[in-house]
């Protein structure tokens, strides 16, 4: 009786009856007091989960900003210790080795170097080209979100509107909700390439390190990608 | 003399969070980022060791509770104070108060799950708070029906944290998601059947049900 009166109060909520099963829902609603307090009380449930999934969805987009700024704070930190360390060993290290005859491009073959045989003019061809060298559609590959997704409806959306800031955000929800380590895999490949497509590459390049460390589905094709990504 | 610009980021008084709290999306990105930083800064003292994802459940639990109060104007501003309930101003600052409610979410969640445990204006534990509730031999309640949408939003709000993990994840899928159920199911390959599926949300709906007035009874108890 109770499963009836909630699957009934759930078509009304999710919009899901006819006109005519509305009406016999609202006329019933004024005389069935039972009705009316399970439909008020799963009412507050919905609109108290929106609220929520909202704050929460502002909140991991937050947290991102932060851990990206602190990341860029770092990289700032290992360059300048790069670039005192370089001065250093410059200032220390005597001339031994200048003027050798035994110059770099002598030891290593040409075609064992990788990245020799593209080249870039500008940052829009690096994105252009990493995505067109590893072979991705324009459109991007769905088939990840909508079958292992939880918010697979809003992302879809997001990504047509073309609001990436908030399709990052949601597809980082739909990643903390993921339950296999596939799931995740999927939903941070579609990740990868919605931070690619928005330009955001150094975010995308720890991704794409992580998924060739773990030798996985996407190893292969995160590595073709590093490759063509310019240089840090 | 030409004027100089300052590049400073504009910072707020805690009377200027709460007041523009709801209204202003980034004065809320500004106090989650300064309580995210406090947090981090000073957690080793109070609770030693903990992962990273678990910081961040903490933080954002906490902020949660103060949207809550703020939502419901337990917490507010008066002639350009931040009080509580009965107008009581806070004597500490926000991100000491939010410190004390992190840790006394810490504490319920280490426990069973039943004992809820109420948090006054100064973050502190509720006097006698953090027993189990015996909701049936409450004298002289207030029924749920009759209760202010105030009072029914903070235990509703405060008890969608305290319900399963995985009970969250249904009835988001349902209800703020809205999907349908066979893209549930996929999501779930646990359930074999559509109706265990609807079965289980159902129950979720009853435990929510069951701690929402659990969280709403403690609270008339030691209003």
């Amino acid at each position: 009786m109770e499963e009836i009166m909630i699957n009934r109060i759930d078509s009304y909520l999710l919009d899901r009856m006819t006109a005519a099963e509305r009406k016999r829902f609202e006329d019933d609603l004024k005389t069935d007091e039972a009705l009316n307090r399970q439909y008020r009380f799963m009412k507050m449930m919905k609109q108290t989960l929106k609220e929520r999934n909202d704050l929460q969805c502002n909140m991991n987009k937050w947290d991102r900003e932060m851990q990206s700024a602190a990341r860029h704070n770092r990289k700032w930190l290992w360059i300048g210790s790069a670039v005192a360390a370089a001065l250093v060993a410059v200032a220390i290290v005597p001339p031994f080795f200048m003027g050798s005859s035994n110059s770099p491009e002598d030891m290593v073959a040409k075609s064992t170097v990788r990245g020799d045989d593209i080249c870039f003019d500008s940052p829009q061809d690096h994105a252009n080209a990493s995505s067109s060298a590893a072979g991705l559609d324009d459109a991007f590959d769905m088939t990840y979100v909508t079958t292992t997704c939880s918010n697979a409806k809003a992302i879809k959306q997001s990504l047509e509107e073309g609001d990436y800031n908030t399709t990052l955000c949601q597809l980082d929800v739909a990643i903390r909700a993921s339950k296999t380590q596939g799931e995740r895999d999927s939903l941070t490949w579609v990740k990868v390439e919605v931070l690619l497509e928005n330009g955001q590459v150094d975010q995308a390049r720890p991704l794409l390190q992580h998924f060739v460390a773990q030798k996985g589905v996407f190893a292969q094709s995160a590595d073709s990608l590093l490759n063509n990504l310019p240089k840090e | 003399m030409a004027k100089t610009l300052s590049f400073k980021p504009r910072t707020f008084s805690d009377a200027e969070v709460v007041a523009g709290f709801l209204d202003d999306t980034s004065i809320q990105e500004y106090f989650y980022k300064k309580w995210s930083q406090y947090f981090m800064d000073n957690y080793r003292a109070i609770f030693f060791q903990m992962s990273e994802e678990s910081c961040r459940e903490l933080i954002q639990e906490s902020f949660i509770v103060l949207w809550t109060k703020i939502s419901i104007k337990m917490v507010r501003v008066v002639d350009g104070q931040v009080v509580g309930k009965n107008d009581k101003p806070f004597t500490a600052s926000l991100t000491t108060y939010l410190m004390n409610v992190a840790k006394l979410k810490k504490k319920e969640n280490l426990r069973s799950g039943q004992d809820i445990i109420l948090i006054d204006d100064l973050g502190l534990p509720e006097k006698g708070s953090g027993q189990l509730i015996d909701i049936l031999n409450l004298p002289g309640s207030l029924p749920w029906e009759d209760a202010g949408p105030d009072y029914q939003y903070e235990a509703m709000m405060q008890a969608i944290g305290m319900i399963s993990e995985r009970c969250q994840q249904i009835l988001t899928a349902f209800y703020f998601q809205e999907m349908k159920l066979d893209a549930i199911l996929s999501q779930f390959p646990s359930f074999q059947s559509k109706d265990a599926l609807k079965t289980a949300k159902n129950k979720c709906i009853n435990r929510l049900r069951t701690t929402t007035m659990d969280c709403y009874q403690s609270m008339l108890r030691f209003a």
